[in-house]
């Protein structure tokens, strides 16, 4: 499978710009992890994947055809978790499961049994939708976008509302899915993007800020990365984007990306968040 | 994913809903509201069959436009569509979900007609047709069910707001009980109008009607629909950019405007009801010369299962009229073909059927001897105006009701010999023509036979034909013969009505005096279908309503003034009025035949079934009635009444009258009773007026002549409250 954005622009009938002059490759295999403050534009994004928008400008092509005219071969292989979405509530996991597999096309009990495995739901799969806690809806919703073992997955926020075990196992399972096939994730946590994506996109008021592997992402904070402990209380300089602030017993330790560290702060070894960081710091712009 | 597979997985949902199953088991429960309503019904099939599959049809279509709203909007509601949309187009998946509510809404139709069938075929006893009672449902509540469906669905798709479709589905349901539209067959899209159901005949021309009706609103239904599928929303958009961008499938927006168009045709082309004004004239008369024929002949089909007549009428002309001339027939039939001489001539039709009728005009070429032959068909049409109410010509399984124009083409010609006429109808029919038996047919290769015979009259006025028993008795030496519906064969063993006859025949023989007959001395009692509403009496001939045999009339011992006493005061009717004792209603509004009938009714009930029940179901009855009218405002003031509407200043004007022939004039017969000394007095002067009826026969007998009789003055029977008011037993009657 092969998906490609050509200079896409999204604005709202509102007046709102969500993406502007967007270009985007996948080709499978490929596991792309989306990074992007709130309101940066990436559930727009996946939208758009989706064939959920039309954007304003630009073109979309699935295996090199307009997605307009691919949406039944788009939905026949995708795989898709909104950020939120809604279950029908009368029915049991099995039933919602077996319905979705229906409209998907899935045939067979065995994928739906996968799949609730999968999710650590099987034992669950008779109870009403209605009675399930926050994070077991969360996981029928990821069950169903696993349903027929997809080419295109979008997962908009998959692990939100999931215990910290739950979500790792989950990162796992995306990852193992991604062998052959292409996984768009979006997400806050930088440290899931870190452990499973190949390549990271950071999107920031609707610009593609960076698009490339997370290593190099990393390699072009290197230096830019410092840690100084504040004994006095000023823990801001100008320029400086806080990652973190610690207290510890003789002040507090504060971890900051810039473009130019200040003088008392020692560099440090980045990681993704503070690639992610000095990312939009330096090339969005923001203070 | 197909259409079919995604209906399938719809309605397995829909199977797995309880929402769906609640408003299921409502469904199946709404016959209910409609068994435990209305109860004056006249027949049984109305109040087992009509009444329920009505009330159903109205409530459970509303039910279920609820839940289709309620249904589509909780998938937007719950953000489920975010991952439905995902899998799916939106599009076919509205179409699937639509189809699985009407499957559903079919289910809960055929359920009903399963749940109900041994109840109503307990109820309704021998009168029970298994085969008309599942019609009902599938043409009534099932289809209304879909359009309904279809409806609120359209309105949800389109506004994509649930109070909203709400309020546009109920502005729609409140149409059908509009004053537009209630007493419109083609309107009433949600209550379908029935006015009464046949017990022993069937009443197929209402499932008729109906299942058109039904059409014409499915197809209207199915075009609004396909347009609000075009504004089912994708991509986010609002509707009008949905809509816009959904004209693309072209598809859509040919099959939407398909079915509107079909709709509209089915619409405009009905050919149930003509299309006359009310400012016309009833009855035309054709103006040419009266041409004479040496022979008349009619050759008549008519087919039960599309209700349409067919046939050719051949006259004999010896001195044809060459000028233009016309002929008359019901506005639903056309002229196929016209020759004379076996010489084809032109003719054209006039679409003016203003007044009841269709004209033909067409031009004999040379006044030369010839045969004219006309060919002609069709569905038989209702008036408008007498719409809804007087269903005069239909053809139906089990019972054929034509006449004049319905009959055959009208001309203004004569024939001294009569006509004969062939006539082509369902095997198990009898028919009468022209109020008399036609005895001789051939059978034919599909289950018809062919009657023939020679009539008296040179036109077909009344035919008459059902699935008839004959029962031959002698009754104070009249010959009778009962003819009664096959299904009411039971009843009438059961309850001896042919003796019912015989009292009648007893009392008024022994009364009035030997009824005027024919020269044999017989006389035919006729059941025609409840559908007529009405029917007539000539000499030797008498038409009774068909409900006078329902088992509900029958068993209903507390009604008193019975449908069995209806059959009575007609039977008196060949005494007084008719072709006995003849009345002028000239120059009143209160003397008729119908009060010296009920009168005598009275009096016969009082004998049969003692003074108590005559004063209670009669006597009460008429001052009961007096009394509201002469309490009514506008009565009191009529200077008031020119500020009504027309329409009920006629409505009061029809009330006041049948006060007066069937309350008024009674009550003052009564005080004319005793003012003439007593019963015994009043039988005399009775059966003197009655042995003196060939002097009235012409000019009528009066009110005058009347009070001439019994010697009294008007102003002796003027009614005071004392005689009405109810409570004043000692009222001078």
């Amino acid at each position: 499978m092969d998906i490609t954005m050509n200079h896409i622009t999204m604005i709202y009938p509102s007046g709102k710009k969500a993406l502007q002059d967007v270009s985007v490759h996948a080709k499978s295999p490929g596991f792309i992890g989306v990074l992007g403050p709130n309101g940066a534009g990436k559930t727009t994004l996946m939208k758009l994947l989706i064939a959920g928008l039309l954007p304003t400008k630009g073109e979309i092509l699935l295996d090199g055809k307009p997605l307009l005219s691919q949406e039944k071969k788009l939905k026949a292989q995708l795989g898709y978790l909104p950020q939120s979405f809604g279950l029908y509530e009368e029915l049991t996991v099995w039933q919602f499961l077996d319905y979705m597999a229906a409209l998907k096309g899935v045939k067979g009990k065995a994928a739906i049994e996968e799949v609730l495995m999968r999710t650590n739901m099987t034992e669950r799969k008779k109870a009403r939708i209605r009675s399930l806690s926050g994070g077991q809806r969360q996981r029928v919703g990821i069950a169903q976008a696993l349903l027929g073992d997809p080419k295109l997955m979008i997962l908009d926020e998959p692990t939100v509302g999931l215990d910290p075990e739950e979500r790792v196992k989950f990162r796992n399972i995306f990852s193992e899915m991604a062998q052959n096939k292409i996984i768009l994730l979006s997400t806050h946590i930088v440290e899931d993007v870190q452990a499973v994506c190949s390549r990271v996109l950071v999107i920031y008021d609707g610009r593609i800020l960076y698009d490339g592997s997370p290593s190099e992402l990393i390699q072009e904070t290197a230096g830019h990365v410092g840690i100084y402990l504040s004994a006095d209380g000023q823990t801001v300089f100008d320029g400086c984007q806080m990652v973190s602030k610690v207290n510890v017993s003789d002040g507090i330790q504060c971890r900051v990306v810039a473009q130019e560290l200040p003088e008392c702060a020692k560099t440090a070894e980045p990681t993704l968040e503070d690639a992610y960081l000095y990312c939009i710091h330096r090339k969005g712009g923001r203070q | 994913m197909s259409l079919i597979s995604l209906y399938r997985v719809e309605l397995r949902r829909m199977f797995l809903s309880r929402r769906i199953w609640v408003g299921a088991l409502c469904g199946i429960l709404t016959p209910l509201l409609g068994v435990i309503g209305n109860e004056t019904l006249p027949s049984v099939s109305s109040r087992y069959i009509a009444n329920p599959v009505l009330t159903a049809t109205a409530v459970s279509a509303m039910l279920w436009a609820v839940l289709i709203i309620l249904e589509a909007s909780r998938l937007h509601r719950s953000g489920v569509y975010l991952l439905t949309d995902a899998a799916s187009s939106p599009r076919a998946l509205s179409a699937a979900r639509m189809a699985a509510a009407m499957t559903v809404t079919a289910a809960v139709s055929i359920l009903c007609a399963i749940v109900y069938l041994p109840y109503t075929a307990v109820k309704m006893e021998y009168l029970f047709d298994p085969v008309f009672y599942a019609a009902n449902y599938l043409i009534f509540m099932l289809l209304t069910g879909w359009i309904s469906v279809l409806f609120a669905d359209t309105f949800y798709q389109i506004t994509r707001r649930v109070e909203l479709s709400v309020i546009l589905y109920a502005l729609l349901a409140y149409f059908n009980f509009s004053g537009y539209a209630q007493n419109d067959y083609f309107m009433r899209w949600l209550y379908p109008y029935v006015i009464v159901y046949s017990d022993g005949f069937q009443s197929w021309w209402f499932l008729r009607i109906g299942f058109y009706t039904r059409l014409m609103w499915l197809c209207i239904a199915l075009a609004s629909w396909m347009f609000s599928l075009l504004c089912v929303r994708k991509y986010e958009k609002n509707a009008a950019v949905s809509l816009i961008r959904g004209m693309r499938r072209v598809y859509l927006p040919v099959l939407t405007v398909c079915f509107a168009v079909l709709g509209a045709g089915l619409w405009k082309y009905q050919p149930f009801i003509d299309h006359e004004t009310d400012s016309e004239v009833n009855n035309r008369m054709i103006d040419t010369p009266t041409t004479n024929a040496s022979a008349i002949r009619y050759f008549l089909t008519a087919e039960p299962v599309t209700g349409r007549l067919s046939g050719r009428a051949e006259y004999d002309l010896k001195e044809p009229y060459t000028g233009e001339d016309k002929l008359y027939l019901n506005p639903g039939y056309r002229v196929s073909r016209m020759s004379y001489g076996g010489k084809e001539i032109a003719f054209r039709t006039v679409d003016d059927d203003n007044a009841g009728v269709r004209s033909t005009y067409f031009t004999i070429p040379e006044k030369k001897e010839g045969t004219l032959v006309i060919e002609f068909g069709g569905l038989p049409q209702l008036r408008k105006t007498h719409a809804p109410y007087i269903i005069a010509a239909f053809i139906d399984w089990e019972s054929i009701q034509l006449g004049m124009r319905s009959a055959a083409p009208m001309l203004n010609y004569a024939c001294r010999d009569g006509a004969e006429v062939e006539i082509t109808i369902p095997g198990s029919l009898t028919p009468y023509l022209n109020d008399l038996p036609m005895t001789e047919y051939v059978e034919c290769e599909n289950g018809m036979k062919t009657w023939k015979c020679r009539t008296q009259e040179d036109a077909i006025y009344n035919f008459v034909a059902g699935a008839y028993e004959t029962d031959t008795f002698t009754a104070s030496d009249t010959n009778i013969h009962f003819v009664y519906g096959k299904a009411y064969e039971q009843a009438v063993r059961q309850y001896d009505i042919n003796q019912a006859v015989k009292d009648v025949f007893a009392y008024c023989s022994r009364h009035y005096g030997a009824l005027g007959l024919t020269q044999d001395q017989t006389m035919r009692l006729q059941q025609v279908t409840a559908m007529l509403m009405g029917g007539h009496a000539r000499e030797g001939y008498l038409e009774w309503f068909e409900t006078v045999l329902s088992p509900i009339t029958l068993a209903d011992a507390d009604k008193g003034a019975s449908a069995t006493e209806v059959f009575i005061h007609e039977m008196i009717h060949q005494w007084w009025g008719g072709y006995g004792l003849v009345c002028s209603e000239e120059g009143s509004n209160l003397w008729s035949e119908e009060g010296i009938t009920v009168y005598a009714t009275y009096r016969l009930v009082k004998e049969k079934y003692g003074e108590l029940y005559a004063k209670q179901y009669y006597v009460d009855n008429w001052r009961k009635t007096v009394e509201m009218q002469e309490r009514n405002f506008y009565n009191r003031h009529p200077e008031y009444l020119e500020h009504l509407p027309e329409k009920y200043q006629t409505q009061l004007s029809m009330e006041n009258e049948s006060t007066n022939w069937y309350d008024r004039m009674p009550l003052m017969i009564l005080k004319a009773e005793k003012l003439v000394g007593g019963e015994e007095n009043m039988d005399k002067i009775m059966r003197k007026m009655y042995a003196d009826r060939g002097d009235y026969a012409q000019i009528g007998f009066t009110y005058a002549d009347f009070l001439d009789y019994c010697g009294l003055s008007e102003s002796d029977l003027e009614l005071t409250p004392k005689d009405y008011m109810t409570g004043e037993e000692d009222a001078g009657v």
